[in-house]
């Protein structure tokens, strides 16, 4: 239950410091960005996708 | 680490909980994924040639060693701990641990999610997967 609630609050800190690193970051080509945000949503939605049943 | 060369460790007790816990779940994803690389090349797979072997041999301690991943994450939980208390007596939470103190907002968001537009907004991942750790 313990270990459970860490790996999903892990979980959740990794996306959003990936997202503001994402954010934050100067990158030139602004299209790279956008593959970023991308990259983003899909490390959310999988993590989603394993473990949902607590959204509902 | 100039905060921790000038003797200010205020940061640290964060750092230990970011890395305990990050330490944790990429090995243990890393474990996973090799094991999983390795079983779908098949019968190869388990054949010194294919590399798999000596991957999988030097993968595996590292769950275990330098902390074992279930005592890196009950370490890291503790301080989870802190911050549930610490929020509970209303003080704010350092970035990126906020989330904490708002579990009520979060837990009062309802219907969103509905459709797969509505499921590409970063902000709704992001509260879905802080509603997920609220729990």
């Amino acid at each position: 239950m313990k270990l459970d609630m860490i790996k999903v609050h892990m979980e959740y800190i990794q996306f959003i410091l990936f997202k503001d690193q994402v954010e934050k970051g100067e990158i030139k080509d602004s299209r790279v960005k956008e593959l970023l945000r991308d990259v983003i949503r899909m490390s959310g939605l999988k993590s989603l996708i394993g473990n949902c049943g607590d959204v509902y | 680490m100039e905060e921790v060369e000038k003797g200010n460790f205020d940061s640290l007790p964060v750092m230990h909980h970011l890395l305990a816990g990050l330490k944790a779940l990429v090995s243990e994803t890393m474990m996973i994924t090799v094991d999983t690389a390795r079983r779908s090349a098949g019968g190869a797979g388990y054949q010194s040639n294919s590399g798999f072997t000596d991957l999988h041999s030097a993968a595996s301690p590292i769950p275990t060693y330098e902390g074992d991943n279930t005592v890196m994450l009950l370490q890291s939980a503790r301080f989870v701990f802190k911050l549930i208390k610490k929020a509970s007596k209303g003080q704010a939470l350092p970035y990126p641990f906020e989330y904490i103190s708002k579990a009520e907002e979060l837990k009062a968001i309802k219907g969103k999610g509905q459709s797969v537009e509505e499921m590409m907004d970063i902000e709704v991942i992001e509260n879905a997967l802080a509603v997920r750790a609220i729990h």
